[in-house]
């Protein structure tokens, strides 16, 4: 699992904006939550925290409970006949947001990473703003490496996010 | 949900969408007869993992590391029952230093913390309560949330130390560890530990005052480790309250697996003498004169508020069982901290020979016990691994089996509510990972 804090060398102050990537590294494209955290960390992006949760999204509710100004979740989603690397925002707030299939399904234990916002939020410990970033994959075979296409859109899909979290900061 | 409202001389199906609480896939099959329960099944389709087969052929020094993969939550338990039970078959054993087996303990208090707590207030306490989950508990108990997700993120941090990371640690080894930690960056953890043990005291009495237990009692052969001067965990013979007594070596002659047509995973007998049941309950039942005094002077209270004195042989108490443990696993982190000193060698050097050797651990979930067979170049020929929740399925069908005498004028919702209630008891582990459970009851 990954861990990076990209504020001021030597400060370990809250970052305002924190970004929780996750995905299993052994199956192909949704390996990409970790590569695109390794990607943000190395940009030290001024006022972004950046950790990688990996398949343990419970870890999202026991390092994140700081209020900050902002929270973006990073996952693999599936769109048919969309090709792997487009960037796809919800506001996890928003009445109106669409359905995710990953609701009310488990991961260890049944507690998965929407538990993990929803029970931020019960906890009043959600920032204002919530933003799930879902980025489109093309193949999640069991043991296969990320897909050429999905490499190819990686440096993209990392100059989004950074974008986004950036913006978010200010 | 679904459910039919037919007459009881029909089949009636209740469909329970997303258990989201239990580790792994599963249904539970209920039919009733005259209005008793003919057959209760709980059925694993989780498919099987061949973790026995595929560690045939590796390495010795693999298995730890192969066998944490076993489960997120505990992988703990996998690395140190891998470890001891290869240490035994490699002569090691008896030479692993005591500052090493010291700090197996604290590994093992950290996966004990953080499993507890898990399961304690984020999946168990909400059927209590009467919520639907942790998340709607949380609206009105968000004190007591916040509080144990801080003691949890403490057990994490604890394996961690340890472990180089939370999840499938990869810092054991045979014969110890591959580093062992710096004293300064395990002090650090001193404060956060002396508060996490006077707020888990103190939610240990609340889950003995505020909760109330439903009434099962049933006469359950307990099996736990016994060391003869320290609550178990990673060493010590194995017994029972039924005069079960054997070293851990020969724990796999006395328990037979039994493969049943309805589950992927084995089921356990005691040989001759049938169901046992392992985990926190039997652990206290068997071994309470050993808790930290920091746990035990808690143990004559929790006893008043739940009306009972140990042995406790309800279930449903698995609850507060598991919080005494959760204070005893932190004041015992405490104590080690404390009085660390970073050994000079971080593990035995453990060389390979042909042997064999089994040893249990006690998992968060009760024994979890391997046996290793390696060749003289160390290469694992037999594998044998136990895991705790496989041992307690028969002992989980016939407490069902006596909730569903009770249940017969219940209504379908509420009979799958209060069974799968039953079964959170045990925290089960089933693929050690139950999303989905059905409970189809019929009526003949």
């Amino acid at each position: 699992m990954l861990s990076y804090f990209t504020g001021s060398p030597g400060t370990m102050a809250v970052q305002p904006v924190l970004v929780v990537t996750c995905g299993n590294r052994d199956r192909a494209d949704d390996g990409m939550g970790a590569q695109i955290a390794t990607a943000l960390a190395a940009r030290k992006l001024p006022g972004v925290e950046v950790f990688d949760v990996g398949l343990n999204p419970a870890r999202l509710i026991l390092e994140s409970r700081e209020q900050r100004a902002a929270l973006i979740v990073v996952d693999a989603v599936e769109m048919s006949g969309c090709a792997p690397g487009r960037v796809v925002e919800v506001d996890l707030l928003a009445d109106d947001r669409p359905e995710l299939v990953s609701e009310g399904r488990a991961s260890s234990h049944g507690f998965g990473l929407l538990d993990q916002v929803e029970l931020l939020r019960t906890l009043d410990a959600l920032p204002p703003i919530a933003r799930l970033v879902g980025v489109t994959v093309a193949d999640t075979t069991l043991g296969a490496s990320m897909s050429a296409a999905m490499r190819a859109a990686l440096p993209k899909v990392v100059d989004t996010i950074a974008a986004l979290a950036l913006r978010r900061h200010a | 949900m679904s459910r039919s409202n037919k007459g009881r001389n029909e089949t009636r199906t209740i469909r329970v969408g997303a258990l989201a609480r239990v580790e792994g896939e599963g249904a539970l099959h209920i039919e009733m007869k005259d209005g008793m329960p003919d057959a209760v099944r709980l059925e694993i389709y989780e498919p099987p993992r061949f973790y026995e087969a595929f560690l045939r052929g590796r390495d010795m020094h693999e298995v730890p590391d192969i066998t944490a993969r076993i489960c997120g939550i505990c992988p703990v338990a996998y690395q140190m029952g891998a470890c001891h039970a290869l240490e035994r078959a490699l002569g090691a054993f008896n030479m692993i230093d005591p500052p090493i087996r010291t700090l197996r303990n604290l590994f093992y208090c950290g996966e004990w913390i953080e499993s507890h707590v898990l399961h304690m207030f984020m999946l168990h306490l909400p059927d209590f309560l009467g919520y639907e989950s942790a998340i709607s508990m949380a609206e009105d108990h968000a004190p007591i949330v916040k509080q144990a997700l801080g003691i949890k993120k403490l057990g994490n941090e604890l394996v961690g130390l340890l472990g180089g990371r939370a999840v499938h640690p990869v810092g054991a080894r045979l014969g110890g560890f591959y580093r062992a930690p710096d004293e300064a960056d395990a002090r650090a953890l001193l404060p956060r530990l002396r508060v996490a043990l006077d707020q888990m005291s103190e939610l240990t009495l609340f889950l003995a005052e505020q909760v109330e237990y439903p009434d099962l009692e049933r006469d359950y052969e307990f099996v736990a480790l016994c060391p003869e001067d320290e609550y178990p965990m990673n060493l010590g013979p194995i017994r029972s309250n039924k005069g079960l007594a054997v070293e851990q070596n020969d724990f796999g002659n006395v328990i037979e697996e039994v493969h049943v047509e309805h589950s992927t995973a084995l089921h356990s007998v005691i040989k001759g003498r049938g169901p046992y049941l392992v985990g926190p309950l039997a652990r206290l039942n068997l071994c309470s004169d050993r808790l930290h005094p920091r746990a035990a002077e808690l143990l004559p209270k929790v006893c008043e508020s739940v009306g009972r004195t140990l042995p406790w042989s309800n279930n449903f108490l698995s609850l507060p069982a598991r919080a005494l443990e959760t204070v005893h696993a932190l004041a015992l982190a405490h104590d080690i901290i404390e009085n660390y000193e970073r050994p000079t060698r971080s593990y035995v050097p453990v060389e390979p020979r042909p042997g064999v050797g089994g040893h249990g651990t006690e998992a968060p979930r009760g024994v979890c016990w391997h046996r290793y067979r390696t060749d003289r170049d160390g290469t694992i020929l037999e594998a044998r691994i136990v895991p705790p929740t496989s041992q307690n399925q028969m002992t989980i069908e016939d407490d069902l089996r006596l909730l569903a005498e009770r249940l017969a004028d219940v209504d379908d919702e509420r009979a799958a509510l209060q069974c799968e209630h039953l079964i959170r008891n045990y925290d089960p582990c089933i693929s050690c990972s139950v999303h989905f459970l059905k409970l189809e009851r019929s009526w003949r």
